[in-house]
């Protein structure tokens, strides 16, 4: 993408000026959710949305089926390795604790993968462990608290209240995060 | 939007994949950015500035449950870009404003 003041190229996965009077400038990238419009407005009753034409039917829940084609990619910032882990296995393990470059990490996915989110599992110093406890909650392996899966917050228990850190991710096809972080590791 | 002070529209991306980029102003250069090589870089569109938003409300039926959004809270407020809305070349990059930030989702 450019810029229309000063025409610099942009890369869009990297959020990043790659030439032009911008170069080596990054933009912040939003911690945004990939989910079915159902789920949003149900998170979300008082959301607007983009109202445009459609361009295309084809973006439906069933797309990740093909869930080989997709992995969930965190953008840890720049000169670091950026992981991902494959949508596969993220649908067999909807609560997936991992690390990668020091950073202690957990992805969350939702019904048959259809969204994900990353988060920091570092909370006040310590590291937690997360499993998946029920329909859209998890407890931690410290305080046995109960969290919800989609926005990290902590529903009940010794830690309600507290919020774990949103990291930045995304869900994109693996050729094309293969293809912006060849140093990334990519979780099977 | 605005970077080291400056403002500025995106006005296309060349293809792939979903973001939401939050534009802010005095960000460190730190990565080396050689070694870039783009497959091919086409001309760029006309920037989307002042995209139709609309309440849940006002959009009725027209969205599907089953069709994917990418969704985004700033403070209070949550929005959602259909992807279906996203595809088409001209479309692949929304500029937009919610929650007193400048922000662009591109497809």
């Amino acid at each position: 993408m450019r810029d229309v003041e000063t025409n610099s190229l942009w890369s869009h996965l990297l959020g990043k000026a790659m030439r032009g009077e911008f170069k080596g400038a990054e933009l912040k990238i939003l911690p945004g959710v990939m989910t079915t419009w159902s789920e949003w407005c149900l998170r979300h009753p008082r959301t607007t949305l983009l109202g445009m034409s459609r361009t295309t039917r084809s973006y439906r829940e069933a797309v990740w089926k093909k869930s080989n084609r997709f992995v969930y990619g965190v953008h840890l910032g720049a000169g670091r390795p950026s992981p991902a882990v494959s949508l596969k296995r993220l649908q067999q393990e909807p609560v997936f604790n991992f690390e990668s470059a020091g950073h202690v990490m957990l992805i969350t996915a939702g019904e048959k993968g259809v969204r994900a989110r990353a988060f920091s599992r570092k909370l006040k110093g310590e590291i937690l462990v997360f499993s998946a406890s029920g329909k859209g909650t998890m407890t931690d392996d410290r305080t046995s608290s109960h969290w919800d899966v989609t926005t990290g917050e902590c529903l009940g228990g010794k830690l309600k209240g507290t919020v774990l850190a949103v990291l930045p991710g995304t869900i994109s096809f693996r050729t094309a995060w293969e293809a912006f972080f060849p140093e990334g590791r990519i979780v099977e | 939007m605005q970077l080291d002070g400056r403002r500025f529209l995106f006005p296309r991306m060349k293809s792939g994949l979903l973001h939401l980029l939050l534009l802010v102003g005095g960000i460190p250069v730190s990565a080396s950015a050689d070694g870039f090589n783009p497959h091919k870089v086409v001309k760029a569109f006309p920037a989307i500035t002042d995209p139709r938003i609309v309440t849940v409300d006002e959009a009725g039926g027209f969205v599907e449950g089953n069709e994917l959004v990418l969704g985004v809270v700033i403070g209070k407020q949550a929005r959602a870009y259909p992807l279906n809305m996203l595809t088409n070349p001209t479309r692949e990059i929304i500029n937009d404003r919610l929650g007193g930030s400048a922000i662009a989702a591109t497809w």
